[in-house]
C-alpha cells in the first residue's frame, strides 16, 4: 500500500462513519519499502490540493518520519522541484508491506500483508 | 451463459485455480480490455493525473489499462486468490482485500472517478444467512458516493440476471444521491449485449460522454399477437404496407385509389346506406347489429324482396355487406347483400330481438336450436 493511500483509507465499520476518529487510522509495526516510480509533477500538484495535511503528518509520525513541514506547502513553494521530488518519494515510492492499522474509534485492527490491507470485516461488524 | 454468482460466493468461487484460469485466458483478457476502454470512454476523464478506484479489480486486468492511460488507481476485491495473482503480475495500483457490500473504506473526496468491470452483480446475491442484498447495495452506493469527490463519476459494467436486479441497483444508486442511468451496448445481440451503469455524483465540468446514445424509452414490442397488431395498425396502413412489400417483390399492384369517397358519394348521396352501419348524428348512433331482422327491397321486379336475420356484417367501405339468413320451406337460405348495390332501393329494419346473441359473426346458430325460424310466417303472426 502506498503511503499516499494512507491519506484516504478510513475504518469501514458502519458505526464509525459518523465520527471523525476513524480517519486517519493509527499505524503500528509497519515495514516500509522504497520502490522506484516514474516522477509525475502534475500528479503531485493535483493530489496535493486534496491531501489532508494534518492526517499526513500524523501518519508520518506513526511511521517514524517527523521531517514534514507543519503547514501544507503552497504558492511559490510548489515551483521548487526538490520539494515535489521529496513528496514523490514519500507519497508514491514509499509502500507499506506489513503492518497493522487501528481504528481510533472502534479499535478494530486491520492487518496489512504482502502490501495488501485486509478490510474484510468479521460478521459481527459487517 | 454461465453465471458464477449462482455457484458460490466470490471469495470461494475465485480460488487459486480459477484466478489463474481467469487471468490467463486471452478471451477474458480481450473482453475485459474492451469493456474497460468503453467504460473509460463513458467516463470522459481529463487525461492522466487522476485518482481512480477500481471496484472488483480482481487480478488487475482492468487496472493495467488504467496504468497505461496514466491514472493512479486503487483496486479492491474480495477474493484473496485474485489479488495474489495480481501481486504476481506486479500491477501498479494499490490493492485492497475488501467486500464492497461492507462499504468503501475511503474518506470523503478521495477519488476523481470509480470504475467497475463485471462486479456489481455480485451485490444482488445473498451468500450468507445474515446478508441482505438490498442493504449491502445501499451501503455500497452510499459509501461510494461519499468517497467520490463532488462531480465524481462512476461507470460500472455488470451482468444483471433479470430486470429486477437492474431496478434494484438503479433505485439504490438513486437513493444514495447519484444521477444517471443505464447504457446498453449492442442491445439486439444476445451474446454481446453489455450493460453499463453510468452515474455521476453531482454536476461536473466534464460531462459524461454519452455521444451516439439515444435516450428513448424502449418501444413497446407488439410481438406475434395478431389482435394487438391489428389494434396498433390501421387497415389502411396494413394495406399500404402489404402493397409496398409486394411491389418490392416485383408483383403488379393495384394503384392506390383516391376515389373511394367520391364513389360512396355517387352511390349513396343521401347517406342512408352509410347510416345503416356507421353511427352518426342522423341515425342517433343506432346501427344494424347481427341478430336484427331486415327486409331488402330492390328497384327491379326480377329480384324478389328478401327478409332475413343478419348473422354477419362486414364493414369495408364500398364492399360492405350483410349476410342474411332465413328458413324458407324448411330449408336454410342465406343471402349476401352488398350494401352499396345500386339495385337495392331500400333496407328496412323489421324487428330487433329481445336479447342479442353473442359474437359479431353468428355462424354458430346454423342447424341447431338457435337457428332462425320461418321469419315470414312469424312476422305475419305478429301482425
Amino acid at each position: 500500500m502506498k503511503f499516499l493511500t494512507t491519506n484516504f483509507v478510513k475504518c469501514s465499520v458502519k458505526s464509525c462513519d459518523s465520527t471523525t476518529d476513524s480517519f486517519p487510522l493509527g499505524y503500528d509495526n509497519c515495514k516500509l519499502v522504497q520502490t522506484e516510480q516514474e516522477f509525475k509533477p502534475d500528479f503531485i500538484l493535483s493530489i496535493l490540493e486534496r491531501l489532508d495535511w494534518n492526517a499526513l503528518i500524523q501518519v508520518a509520525k506513526d511511521l517514524g518520519n517527523e521531517s514534514l513541514p507543519p503547514v501544507k506547502p503552497e504558492g511559490e513553494l510548489l515551483q521548487n522541484e526538490d520539494l515535489l521530488k521529496d513528496l514523490h518519494t514519500l507519497l508514491i515510492e514509499t509502500t507499506i508491506i506489513e503492518g497493522e492499522m487501528i481504528c481510533n474509534n472502534c479499535k478494530h485492527v486491520y492487518y496489512i500483508k504482502n502490501s495488501i490491507p485486509n478490510f474484510l470485516l468479521p460478521p459481527h461488524l459487517a | 451463459m454461465s453465471r458464477p454468482e449462482q455457484l458460490a460466493p466470490p471469495e470461494i468461487f475465485y480460488n487459486d485455480t480459477e484466478a489463474v484460469k481467469y487471468t490467463s485466458s486471452t478471451r477474458v483478457q480481450h473482453i475485459q480490455a474492451k469493456m474497460t476502454f468503453r467504460a473509460l470512454e463513458l467516463l470522459n476523464l481529463e487525461p492522466s493525473s487522476q485518482m481512480l478506484l477500481d471496484i472488483g479489480c480482481g487480478s488487475g486486468l482492468s487496472g493495467e489499462i488504467l496504468t497505461e492511460e496514466g491514472y493512479i488507481w486503487c483496486g479492491m476485491d474480495i477474493s484473496p486468490s485474485m489479488l495474489a495473482t495480481g501481486l504476481d503480475r506486479e500491477v501498479d495500483g494499490d490493492l485492497f482485500l475488501a467486500d464492497m457490500g461492507n462499504g468503501i473504506p475511503f474518506r470523503p473526496g478521495s477519488f476523481d472517478a470509480a470504475i467497475s468491470i463485471s462486479a456489481i452483480q455480485w451485490l444482488c446475491n445473498a451468500d450468507t444467512t445474515n446478508s441482505d442484498p438490498q442493504r449491502r447495495t445501499l451501503r455500497f452506493f452510499n459509501t461510494l458516493f461519499a468517497s467520490l469527490k463532488k462531480g465524481g463519476k462512476f461507470v460500472a459494467q455488470f451482468y444483471p440476471m433479470n430486470d429486477n436486479q437492474i431496478d434494484q441497483i438503479l433505485s439504490c444508486a438513486k437513493v444514495a444521491g447519484f444521477q444517471g442511468g443505464l447504457v446498453i451496448d449492442d442491445p439486439d445481440s444476445k451474446k454481446n449485449k453489455k450493460y453499463y451503469l453510468v452515474l455521476s455524483a453531482g454536476q461536473s465540468e466534464r460531462q459524461l460522454n454519452l455521444q451516439g446514445l439515444n435516450m428513448d424509452a424502449p418501444m413497446n414490442k407488439v410481438g406475434n399477437n395478431k389482435k394487438l397488431k391489428k389494434k396498433v395498425e390501421s387497415t389502411k396502413n396494413y394495406i399500404n404496407r402489404k402493397k409496398e412489400l409486394m411491389k418490392k417483390r416485383g408483383k403488379v399492384v393495384a394503384k392506390d385509389s383516391k376515389f373511394t369517397e367520391k364513389q360512396l358519394e355517387k352511390l349513396d348521396p343521401t347517406f342512408w346506406r352509410r347510416d345503416l352501419i356507421k353511427p352518426s348524428e342522423r341515425n342517433g348512433g343506432s346501427i344494424l347489429r347481427p341478430g336484427d331482422i331486415v327486409r331488402v327491397m330492390y328497384n327491379t321486379r326480377n329480384i324478389p324482396t328478401f327478409t332475413g336475420q343478419i348473422i354477419k356484417i362486414s364493414k369495408k367501405n364500398l364492399d360492405s355487406n350483410l349476410l342474411l339468413r332465413n328458413l324458407i320451406n324448411k330449408v336454410g337460405v342465406e343471402l349476401n347483400v352488398k350494401l352499396f348495390n345500386p339495385l337495392i332501393s331500400r333496407i328496412d329494419l323489421v324487428r330487433k330481438p329481445n336479447k342479442y346473441k353473442l359474437r359479431n359473426r353468428q355462424y354458430y346458430i346454423r342447424g341447431n336450436r338457435l337457428d332462425v325460424g320461418d321469419l315470414d310466417a312469424s312476422l305475419r303472426k305478429k301482425k
